[in-house]
């Protein structure tokens, strides 16, 4: 069920997991997303909680302490697993259209 | 000047961007939202201003809880880090505001947002509505199969009559909504998986307003025709019972923000407030039947009485059109009366009963006029002379009786016709006598002689 949900994941879902290899409080994924992007991908904080609500139900995430009303996260084995094969997902789009275009990326 | 005020608003929960502009444009007014009820919104005033307005839905949202759920407060500490500012939540709906320039937008993924409102819709008033709606089509198609099937049933009664059609009403009004919204996430979910925002759903609130333009006036008519009969007491009764309702709505609502106040938790603010619920209907509708029945407000007061050899008698009998001393020419000493008015606007019937006793006499009569009028004359006609099966069971038994009508000479009774009731093939002691603009059941329980059904059908014709 988690896995057809999430068979692909979102540029906001993936920089939500991304983020949250190392431990982090909800309200700092935001800024950290934004910081990684450059500002390119902003996260509102309703979609963050719901998305972190489904992350949690789903298993990919799990809850490490609360403070206050501050709650952090950290993400699961099962959320690396997902994270990892969008990654593998979007490297094999990358490679096919390098070699049907013989362009690279326009990063390098 | 008043710094608050309350605005009956028409708004859907899932037209969450009607929703954020309206609350933006009466912030520009200088009208800012304090709180949510059921119906009414309060506003109060500040200075115009540019605010920006942005609903998010959380599931464990409900107006018994003791305060902001730790989800409520996981999300508030999201939208405050951002610079949302809480302001309301109306069922599962959180409305936050801004003054920001350019706040980051609550919602950024169209896929959440739909699921989100997809949820809280199917929390609570999509299951409401279904089956509000699944018994309104049951009702609405009972109605329907009476009215087809007799007709007579439902036109000779005010209730039927007024309720049949707002049943109708309701259903049609239930079912655009309802459509409307299954449209509306359709739409959206097919925009929303080819990567664009969730659909527009247009202004449905034509809904509501119509519901509220038929409803009115269809009430209004209601009250109006018990007064156009003479019956003020019934259409007093329907307007103290909706107002009635309207204050139990208002203080229930004032029971669960009391104890939500007093931190009471979920399950004991539920059970106190269905508890007030249902002592403010004893009390308040249990209390408007009684002074509705001891004012006699559909039947008319009953006067003084007193007990004699086991049966009640009044004390000073009221005036009837027709009584058992007019027929028989005698006085009595003991007598019971009664006078109701029943039927519909369409078919007003009045029902007399006597009973009166000497000594060792008793007799009665018991007459029902139903006025006629134009195209309902002959189907009232052949209703009431139609035959008709009435059952009793008793454990294993079942009896029944099959009663009749057979013709009999109109002429005494100075009618345009006359049928004389059979039960099982045996006269009984009424009679149906029709006139040119009314029908009359007669029962009596004396042989009548010629001259006294003359009296009866002349006194009855004019009644």
């Amino acid at each position: 069920m988690p896995r057809t949900k999430f068979q692909t994941l979102t540029e906001q879902m993936f920089y939500i997991l991304l983020c949250l290899r190392q431990e982090c409080c909800g309200a700092d994924i935001a800024t950290q997303v934004a910081s990684v992007t450059g500002g390119r991908v902003a996260v509102g904080p309703g979609t963050l909680y719901n998305l972190l609500d489904s992350f949690l139900q789903a298993g990919m995430i799990r809850e490490t302490k609360v403070e206050g009303r501050k709650r952090s996260y950290v993400i699961t084995a099962d959320g690396r697993r997902v994270l990892e094969e969008e990654y593998r997902r979007l490297q094999i789009l990358t490679a096919d259209y390098e070699r049907c275009t013989g362009e690279r990326g326009v990063s390098e | 000047m008043k710094n608050t005020k309350r605005r009956m608003e028409n708004l859907n929960l899932y037209d969450y961007r009607h929703v954020e502009d309206h609350l933006s444009a009466m912030a520009a007014r200088g009208w800012r939202l304090e709180s949510v009820g059921a119906r009414l919104w309060k506003y109060r005033r500040a200075e115009p201003a540019k605010v920006r307005y942005a609903v998010t839905y959380i599931q464990d949202a409900s107006q018994f809880n003791p305060g902001p759920t730790e989800r409520q407060q996981t999300l508030e500490e999201l939208c405050a880090a951002a610079g949302w500012e809480k302001v309301a939540d109306w069922f599962q709906m959180q409305i936050y505001c801004s003054e920001a320039e350019e706040p980051i937008p609550l919602e950024t993924e169209e896929s959440v947002r739909l699921e989100a409102v997809h949820r809280s819709m199917k929390r609570n008033l999509l299951p409401a509505n279904t089956i509000f709606l699944l018994v309104s089509l049951i009702m609405s198609g009972l109605f329907i199969h009476t009215l087809i099937v007799n007709p007579l049933h439902i036109f000779e009664n005010d209730g039927r009559l007024f309720t049949g059609p707002l049943l109708l009403l309701v259903t049609v009004l239930l079912l655009i909504s309802l459509t409307h919204y299954w449209l509306w996430y359709q739409r959206s979910a097919k925009s929303v998986s080819q990567g664009g925002a969730c659909a527009d759903p247009g202004d449905i609130r034509w809904v509501n307003w119509v519901g509220y333009a038929l409803l009115i006036p269809w009430t209004t008519l209601y009250c109006l025709s018990w007064l156009a009969r003479g019956l003020p007491g019934p259409a007093v009764y329907f307007v103290l019972h909706m107002l009635i309702i309207c204050l139990m709505i208002l203080l229930l609502r004032k029971t669960t923000a009391l104890l939500r106040r007093m931190k009471a938790s979920f399950g004991l603010n539920l059970f106190l407030t269905l508890l007030a619920d249902v002592v403010l209907a004893a009390v308040l509708v249990g209390g408007l039947n009684i002074a509705a029945i001891k004012g006699g407000w559909f039947n008319g007061a009953k006067g003084e009485t007193y007990i004699y050899q086991g049966q009640e008698w009044d004390v000073s009998p009221m005036d009837l059109p027709l009584t058992v001393s007019d027929l028989t020419g005698e006085t009595y000493s003991h007598i019971s009366r009664q006078d109701t008015s029943a039927g519909s606007v369409l078919l007003p019937r009045r029902v007399c009963r006597e009973h009166v006793m000497e000594g060792t006499v008793r007799e009665g009569i018991r007459y029902e006029i139903t006025k006629l009028r134009g195209w309902l004359y002959d189907m009232a006609v052949r209703n009431a002379a139609a035959s008709r099966e009435e059952t009793f069971s008793y454990r294993t038994a079942r009896f029944s009786w099959l009663y009749t009508w057979e013709e009999i000479p109109a002429a005494p009774w100075g009618a345009a016709k006359a049928y004389r009731e059979l039960c099982d093939g045996e006269f009984t002691d009424t009679v149906l006598l029709i006139f040119p603009d009314r029908l009359v059941e007669f029962e009596c329980s004396m042989d009548l002689t010629p001259e006294q059904m003359a009296l009866a059908g002349e006194t009855l014709k004019n009644a």
